[in-house]
């Protein structure tokens, strides 16, 4: 064996070598390593995008701001200083999320139970129960017409009072109005479709609007758009609020909503609903469907029962106090559920219910049907009595302070109508009264028709 | 003469054939052509048959024809005089519609192809194929297109030269409104047959012919020229439909060969019939349509437009414009306020009041502007698919203003068909802004785009149909509050829309004046204002003591 030079290290010293071999080596082993130095020196970061300078460069639902492609959820979280939280939050206009069975423990957040009745809100009935009672009373002798507000086609839908004595109010001729007291008109949304729903207005004074475009739009008390709720069917079920600021809407299945415009759940149902949703006081969410089926839903999302009411379901449900629950069929049934959704008893009309009953301070359950009569009904399904008007009655009742009764029927007529059933007056609107009355704390009644018109009556 | 000929054909005819083809049997009863009111004397017209698609193969006397595609029509003649009996067919293929001459050789058919036309997306509903003169025969079909269910077929005819050697004499396609009949006549008596052609559209007729020339059919010589210039002389609004449906363009309604539809008319005829539309949809109150037509650059007809304008307008100048030549900001030049004051902004504002007297102006807001104030419209920008807004911060306005990027949002859908290049000017407004979002529109037309208070996309574009009530309360300086007045200002006059009514603002002397470069409309929908070149106009009903009490007075500093 050669012995091997070793230098101080211990390590075997290399060969001598020429000076020019040595060079190229290190020539050799240099110039990648200079090659790539060079290259990290030539890079300026990473490659800048292309300012856009429109939404319809960007992809899918992203807009253009400040020249970038960003999601519009991102920007306005960003302009509003929050973020959006949910697990099953989604941009405003990207409709339902997952079914409820996936909605998670961030969803588990429905409202607390009502305990104590709750001054007039300002949605559909007057509640997310919808008793149709109001805290405030009405005209007891005939009234004169203060004013009218012409839409251009019929209103179905039920106007509604807010906190500032402003009524709202949606029409077939796609606008939602804003109304002042004295009939101004204080401002004007247009909608890409007929309105048939009820608006619901929150404490904060957003007003939720449900349109035949499919979407669910929330309004500022200046009528500038908050956001805007795709939810791929006609949104022509009242939605209501609850409590805690959720709203529920009913279309292609029952939505919840937080405030923000995020689906929170989504019960999906095998077709289009129009019943407005109803809040029971243990927190579920009770609405009627096409098939048939009365359907509550828990705060969660999960569906706590189901119960066949035999025909199907055009109006929405009311809850009394002890949670018994009221709803009209399409075969003229009015049907009253327990909380669990057995049936209790059944009251049979000659033709199809489509209002939704209202429920007297006594627990009388007043509600009227396509047989041209509207009945007031005892809490255990016995006839108390019934009044006949001369035409189909679609709207649903409401009750003011002093158990008078006020709905319109499809003969013209606005009626009034005594707790003992006796016809107090009747206000002739020239056209099918199909719209809910609502009523102001000054005593006016407001109420929509075929005529086009939003009268406000005192 | 030949008809007893062909009868003992039809006879043998029936006797043979093959079961799995479809055996062309009796021939239908001839019947008098409807294009042919005078046959010569001793001449009886022949019809041949028409199929079903998916007729299959066709035989005469049991020999298949060989033609390619599915037969439509065929008509069975001795063409080379030969004794025996020839065929002309109309087939149709996926793609294309053919006619083919098939000459009996023997006990087979030699096919050859006439001419073809490709279908593009089109089907043949029906054909036909029937003898008009004793040398010409015609071959047609209607045709079907996809997408254009609603409208009439188009026709296809060939004028086909009968003979040994058959060809085809012309190709003519014409579709509704227009109705073409062919006449076959010697003319210029050289004895030759020439072909007529004569046209109807909305009422109008032109009527010219081919010369048989040696080289083949020539049309006469300037011609259908000289009949469309007759027309436009004897009723200029008849004459516009007849030169549209001639002349090369989208309405052309005729078409020779196979090559574009419509004749390459003279500019001259062109632009005289362009003018003369513009005129009778201006005498018809058609005024959207005629500014449409206008904005496509139709010449202008001054007079028609000044007859078409709402009479008893008066134009006063108000002052002079002192400001910056930006476009960016010359659209904000104009406002009126509530009290009926129109605000003038350029290098200061100044507002004059509605009976005159002229006092400094807070530097307002552009008008149109959201309603809290943070954004206001810079501009309209037309795409070849719609019309997009131009946005900036409100702090944006005035000299200076538009070097910010601008936010753009699509305020409209309104496609150009083959647009590959957007107009550079439009017609297209920013009317005003309303809680919901932008409202813009255009002659006829208006469009809500929806927004939040931040400005962002709160939906699609919504198009207003008549009727519709708009957004409200709108600010902005070409609409009033309720939304039920606008105006857009465009160069041929001011198209004022009140209750859905529309008429055009067009004083005296409006040429005289650059076109306008702002607009404002007052909040009662009573007065306009235009800035033309460096100049404020008030525009105003005859009587409307307001506009003319309102004096060019300086700006009390």
């Amino acid at each position: 064996m050669t012995p091997q030079d070793v230098n101080g290290s211990g390590r075997p010293a290399t060969a001598p070598r020429a000076p020019v071999a040595r060079l190229a080596r290190t020539l050799v082993l240099a110039l990648p390593l200079a090659s790539a130095l060079a290259s990290c020196g030539a890079r300026q970061g990473p490659t800048q995008p292309v300012p856009c300078m429109s939404d319809r460069e960007c992809r899918a639902d992203r807009i253009c701001h400040e020249g970038r492609c960003r999601f519009l959820a991102e920007v306005e979280a960003e302009l509003t200083g929050t973020h959006a939280e949910s697990s099953t939050a989604t941009p405003p206009d990207a409709g339902p999320v997952a079914p409820a069975e996936d909605a998670g423990a961030a969803a588990d957040a429905g409202p607390p139970a009502e305990t104590e009745p709750t001054p007039d809100r300002a949605m559909f009935m007057g509640s997310p129960r919808h008793h149709g009672r109001s805290v405030h009373t009405g005209p007891a002798e005939a009234p004169e017409q203060r004013w009218v507000h012409r839409t251009r086609a019929r209103v179905f839908a039920s106007p509604v009072v807010g906190p500032d004595g402003t009524v709202y109010i949606g029409s077939l001729d796609r606008s939602f109005a804003a109304v002042a007291a004295d009939g101004r008109l204080r401002w004007r949304y247009t909608a890409g479709d007929k309105i048939y729903a009820t608006a619901a207005v929150a404490e904060d004074g957003t007003v939720y609007v449900g349109s035949d475009d499919g979407t669910l739009t929330a309004l500022d008390p200046t009528g500038q758009v908050r956001w805007r709720l795709d939810l791929h069917d006609e949104v022509d079920a009242s939605p209501v609020i609850g409590p805690d600021g959720t709203v529920y809407a009913a279309a292609e299945g029952v939505y919840a909503i937080d405030p923000a415009g995020a689906v929170r759940w989504h019960v999906p149902t095998a077709s289009h609903i129009r019943s407005s949703p109803a809040l029971h006081p243990n927190g579920q969410v009770v609405v009627g469907t096409p098939e048939g089926e009365v359907l509550a839903v828990e705060p969660s999302g999960q569906v706590a029962w189901r119960t066949p009411a035999g025909a199907s379901i055009d109006g929405g449900a009311s809850i009394a106090e002890d949670g018994t629950i009221y709803i009209g069929t399409d075969r003229g049934h009015v049907l009253a559920l327990g909380p669990d959704g057995r049936e209790r008893w059944r009251y049979e009309t000659g033709e199809d219910v489509r209002a939704t009953p209202a429920i007297a301070a006594d627990g009388t359950i007043v509600v009227g049907s396509y047989d041209r009569h509207l009945y007031a009904l005892s809490p255990t399904g016995e006839l108390r009595w019934k009044v006949a008007t001369s035409g189909r009655i679609r709207a649903s009742a409401r009750i003011d302070a002093a158990g008078r009764i006020y709905v319109g029927s499809q003969d013209d007529f606005f009626y009034a109508i005594s707790a003992e059933g006796e016809v107090l007056w009747r206000h002739n609107l020239g056209q099918d009264v199909d719209s809910t009355a609502a009523l102001a704390p000054d005593g006016t009644l407001y109420v929509g028709a075929d005529d086009g018109g939003l009268h406000a009556l005192r | 003469m030949r008809l007893p000929t062909l009868a003992l054909l039809a006879l043998l005819a029936a006797c043979g054939g093959d079961d799995r083809r479809v055996p062309f049997g009796e021939e239908e009863d001839g019947e008098t052509t409807p294009d042919d009111p005078g046959e010569p004397e001793g001449f009886t017209p022949r019809e041949g048959r028409s199929f079903e698609p998916g007729a299959g193969t066709l035989s005469v006397e049991g020999s298949p024809l060989g033609v390619e595609g599915s037969p439509r029509a065929l008509l069975a003649l001795d063409l080379d005089e030969d004794g025996d009996r020839d065929a002309l067919v109309v087939a149709e293929t996926e793609s294309e519609l053919r006619l083919a001459a098939a000459r009996r050789e023997g006990d087979r058919f030699a096919p050859a192809t006439l001419s073809t036309l490709e279908l593009e997306g089109c089907a043949v509903a029906r054909a036909g194929v029937r003898t008009v003169t004793e040398v010409s025969a015609l071959a047609e079909a209607e045709l079907r297109c996809e997408g254009d269910e609603a409208a009439d077929p188009w026709r296809v005819r060939w004028v086909v030269g009968l003979g040994e050697a058959p060809r085809v004499r012309e190709t003519l396609s014409t579709r509704a409104p227009l109705e073409a009949e062919l006449v076959f006549e010697d003319r210029d008596e050289d004895g030759h047959e020439d072909l007529g052609l004569v046209a109807r559209v909305h009422g109008a007729e032109v009527a010219f012919a081919w010369l048989d020339r040696p080289g083949g059919l020539a049309r006469e010589a300037g011609e259908p020229e000289a009949s469309v210039r007759a027309a436009l002389d004897a009723d200029p609004a008849r004459g516009a439909r007849l030169a549209a449906a001639f002349c090369r363009g989208e309405d052309a309604r005729i078409r020779f060969g196979a090559g574009a539809w419509g004749l390459a008319c003279p500019d001259a005829l062109r632009e005289r019939a362009r003018r003369a539309e513009v005129a009778a949809l201006l005498q018809a109150g058609e005024l959207v349509d005629a500014l449409a037509a206008l904005e496509g650059g139709a010449p202008i007809p001054d007079d028609a437009l000044d007859a078409a304008a709402a009479s008893g307008i008066e134009a006063t100048r108000l002052t002079r414009w002192r400001g910056t030549p930006d476009a960016a900001t010359t659209h904000t030049a104009l406002a009126f306020d509530a009290d009926g004051g129109l605000i003038v902004r350029g290098v200061t504002a100044e507002r004059h009041g509605p009976a005159g007297g002229v006092t400094p102006a807070d530097a307002l807001p552009a008008p149109v502007r959201d309603p809290g104030g943070r954004f206001f419209v810079r501009g309209l920008r037309r795409t070849c698919a719609g019309v997009e807004a131009e946005l900036l911060p409100a702090s944006q306005v005035g000299p200076g203003a538009g070097f910010a990027p601008a936010q753009r949002r699509p305020v409209a859908e309104a496609p150009l068909e083959g647009c590959t290049r957007p107009p550079e000017s439009t017609l297209w407004r920013a009317l005003g802004w309303a809680p919901q979002g932008l409202v813009v529109g255009r002659p006829g037309a208006r469009w809500v785009a929806p927004l939040t208070a931040d400005g962002l996309p709160a939906g699609d574009p919504v198009r207003l149909e008549t009727g519709d009530p708009p957004p409200a309360p709108l600010q902005g300086g070409r609409v009033t509050p309720d939304g039920e007045s606008w105006i857009v200002e465009t160069p041929w006059g001011v198209l004022v829309t009140r209750r859905g009514r529309s008429e055009l603002w067009r004083p005296a002397g409006w040429t005289d004046a650059p076109p306008p470069r702002a607009a404002a409309l007052s909040q009662d929908g009573e007065r306009v204002a235009l800035l033309r070149g460096d100049e404020v106009f008030l525009l105003a009903p005859a009587g409307d003591d307001d506009a003319a009490a309102a004096p060019d007075e300086p700006p009390n500093r």
